[in-house]
């Protein structure tokens, strides 16, 4: 179990020392060390567990209180570099909220406007590229109000998206998303993916085992755990088991059917372990640094 | 029935709507609609279009100038007969406004006196959409016009056009006869 | 409805290329009109140039419905109705606060306690959470923070002073008067400002400072002690005028100082 990320790149897109932040007597993030590089990380944790604010703070929205940044080798403690750095950033906040009078175009156009690409041509172009690369080159032109709630979620990761960001901040960007939406969202990602690099963040198992090519996974402000997700789901290895009867000596147990249970634990004598889900190490994970 | 996902969302199936059903879903600003009219109507409104004016530059700006305005304007088909005719309705009347722009008002006056000269591209138009026999002939139902195209057009005899189109003998001497009236009628 | 009778594909490649006959090809026209399948297959029998010609024709037409309306004042972020309401409230009360004064005669100083508040509302305005038509995904842009907030409250603030000064001139108040509420009104709207660089909300400051001013510069007027006119001339006296402008530059000063705290603030 680490506590720093490993990645087989040598450059560091993005670096993190003891950032802490805390709001009140609130701890919500606490002191976490980030070393990451090309590719897509999920921040796995469950709600209230400082991922939102982990992530304002990555995509420069929020000031931490103590700790150092550095994002695409720039400091944003600086107004000059942090404003460098927003200019190859995409941020997709967790509800975003949308003025409902623009039509796709217009609102992905703007953010391209604040973005600083001047270029009014190449913006429009690279507006309607990105709108039809999200599934919405037919309503683009609709006004955002008469959009679902997927297909707005889906305009706000537009905007994060226009101009091929290096840097890409998504919160829970897979809510509300099928199985076959959530391919479609990797394939979306896999362009920036490849030179740049994707922090999102869940409480999903799911989705981080679709979306991810590593995880952290985060509990009350601090990252306990990293690595791939099999080797998350590899935490539990030998460690769960099914059983119709309660266990008392296991760590954790629920039903997964009528009469039918799945427990955490130390594998009791005769007990036939079964195979591990990247849910069951995530379970096992948090509940052992609690 | 599963739908066909393309990814985002299920295929929305264009090409099942009928032209009725896209250019109403244009009214409600769909793109993809306008582009499904786009690849069911442009090939022959751009055939039809160089078959009176010679000039690609004009054809490209009538097939544009169409789409545009039932890209901003869907309500002006008013939901009655074919789409394709409103269509070519615009189309033709762009091409007329490019070939003789609307004179403003002292060239209208100074031409009030003499007849404007008109250009030879003109005359064909006026020939083929004004034409009597063009026109009593389009009027003419399409198993009439089946007909007369098989023997007069094709010089065929009434069993080889019987032949060809599937139908007996006496139908084909019934169906000549009932054209040649209609033509006579609408020629007079 | 479909068609009993199609085209064959000797009349349509014919038509198609140019060399059908007029009558044969008007006949086929006319058919064209409603006859989808026919349609379709001269898409397909159409000369092999045409495909590109039709993907041309598809791009100039899709770049010419792609142009977003052009909106001037959308790079300020001025194409919400909150703010559209703001910009048009606060011109709307220069118009007809002056010629209010002026007919009604009232005992109180009306214009000069109420003109300065017409920009400091539509500063507070700017700083509200509509006031951004992408909420907090731009404050992750490199336009964040106070320059965009100062230059949407400059231009709503600014475009407000001739409406105020020409009607008040225009209605015959007196010059010190048309001029005098622009010092005030600068130093109200700026430390509303400067509110929006701390824990402050800004709709609370700009509440409180509007009602303090309106209240402090009736109050003479109204207990008697001093007469409505007597307290306008005040208040744009020099020493008045000069206060308010120290006040206002001050403000600026302070609020630019701390830029970097106004994206920041908005999400705590």
């Amino acid at each position: 179990m680490t506590t720093e990320t490993t990645h087989t790149s040598t450059d560091t897109l993005l670096g993190a020392a003891g950032i802490t932040k805390a709001f009140g007597p609130h701890t919500a993030v606490d002191h976490v060390d980030l070393a990451l590089g090309p590719g897509i990380v999920g921040v796995l944790g469950p709600n209230g567990a400082g991922k939102t604010t982990l992530l304002r703070i990555l995509a420069t929205v929020l000031a931490p209180d103590r700790g150092a940044l550095s994002l695409l080798g720039l400091d944003p403690a600086h107004p000059k570099a942090r404003t460098e750095v927003r200019r190859r950033l995409g941020y997709l906040p967790q509800s975003p909220r949308l003025y409902g009078g623009f039509t796709p175009l217009e609102m992905v156009d703007y953010v391209a406007i604040l973005k600083e690409q001047t270029d009014a041509g190449r913006r429009r172009r690279e507006a309607v590229a990105v709108l039809e690369a999200v599934g919405l080159g037919d309503a683009m032109h609709k006004r955002i109000r008469t959009l679902s709630g997927g297909m707005q979620q889906r305009v706000a990761l537009a905007s994060a998206l226009v101009g091929a960001p290096d840097l890409l901040v998504l919160d829970e960007p897979a809510t509300g998303l099928d199985p076959e939406q959530r391919i479609a969202l990797r394939s979306v990602l896999a362009e920036t993916s490849h030179r740049g690099c994707v922090v999102l963040s869940t409480h999903n198992t799911a989705e981080v085992a679709a979306l991810c090519q590593q995880v952290l996974v985060m509990d009350r402000g601090r990252i306990c755990w990293s690595g791939t997700p099999t080797e998350l789901a590899a935490e539990a290895d030998g460690r769960v088991w099914e059983s119709d009867v309660e266990e008392p000596t296991a760590l954790r147990s629920w039903l997964t059917g009528p009469g039918t249970r799945r427990h955490l634990g130390t594998l009791p004598e005769g007990a036939a372990p079964a195979v591990p889900t990247v849910d069951d190490g995530y379970l096992l994970v948090t509940r052992l640094t609690r | 029935m599963g739908e066909v996902h393309d990814g985002w969302d299920p295929e929305q199936g264009y090409a099942a709507w009928s032209d009725a059903q896209l250019v109403d879903a244009v009214g409600a600003s769909d793109r993809g609609a306008l582009h499904e009219l786009f690849v069911r109507h442009e090939p022959w409104l751009a055939t039809r279009l160089s078959r009176r004016c010679a000039d690609p530059a004009l054809v490209d700006t009538a097939v544009q100038d169409t789409f545009l305005a039932v890209w901003r304007k869907p309500q002006g088909w008013r939901g009655e007969g074919d789409v394709a005719a409103w269509l070519w309705g615009i189309a033709v009347r762009s091409l007329l406004h490019q070939l003789r722009p609307r004179a403003n008002v002292l060239e209208r006056l100074r031409h009030l006196r003499s007849h404007p000269a008109t250009s030879a591209e003109e005359e064909v138009l006026a020939r083929v959409e004004h034409s009597d026999v063009g026109l009593a002939f389009a009027r003419l139902s399409p198993d009439l016009q089946a007909v007369v195209q098989a023997t007069v057009l094709d010089g065929l005899t009434t069993r080889e056009a019987a032949a060809l189109l599937g139908i007996p003998s006496g139908t084909v001497k019934s169906r000549m006869s009932r054209a040649r009236t209609e033509l006579r009628e609408a020629l007079l | 409805m479909t068609q009993t009778w199609h085209a064959d594909e000797e009349t349509l490649r014919a038509w198609a290329d140019g060399s059908a006959a007029t009558v044969l090809a008007a006949s086929l026209e006319a058919h064209l009109l409603r006859c989808d399948e026919c349609r379709r297959r001269t898409a397909t029998l159409a000369p092999p140039t045409s495909g590109s010609d039709s993907v041309r024709r598809w791009d100039a037409l899709a770049d010419r419905i792609d142009r977003p309306r052009s909106r001037p004042l959308l790079r300020l972020g001025l194409a919400t109705p909150g703010l559209r309401t703001a910009w048009l409230a606060s011109i709307l009360l220069l118009l007809t606060l002056p010629v209010l004064a002026s007919v009604l005669d009232v005992r109180l100083p009306v214009f000069m306690a109420l003109a300065p508040v017409a920009p400091l509302a539509a500063v507070a305005l700017t700083y509200g959470r509509d006031a951004e038509p992408a909420g907090e995904l731009a404050l992750a842009t490199p336009t964040a923070g106070l320059r965009v907030v100062a230059a949407r409250a400059a231009l709503v603030a600014v475009s407000a002073v001739p409406v105020g000064t020409g009607v008040a001139l225009l209605v015959g108040l007196p010059t010190a008067v048309a001029f005098g509420w622009l010092l005030p009104g600068a130093a109200l709207a700026s430390l509303v400002a400067l509110a929006g660089t701390t824990r402050l909300e800004p709709a609370v400051v700009a509440a409180t400072l509007g009602s303090v001013w309106a209240v402090a510069v009736s109050w003479p007027a109204a207990s008697r002690r001093l007469p409505a006119d007597v307290v306008t001339h005040l208040v744009a006296s020099a020493p008045a005028q000069l206060t308010a402008l120290v006040v206002a530059l001050t403000a600026i000063a302070l609020t630019i100082a701390r830029r970097d705290s106004v994206a920041y603030r908005r999400t705590a």
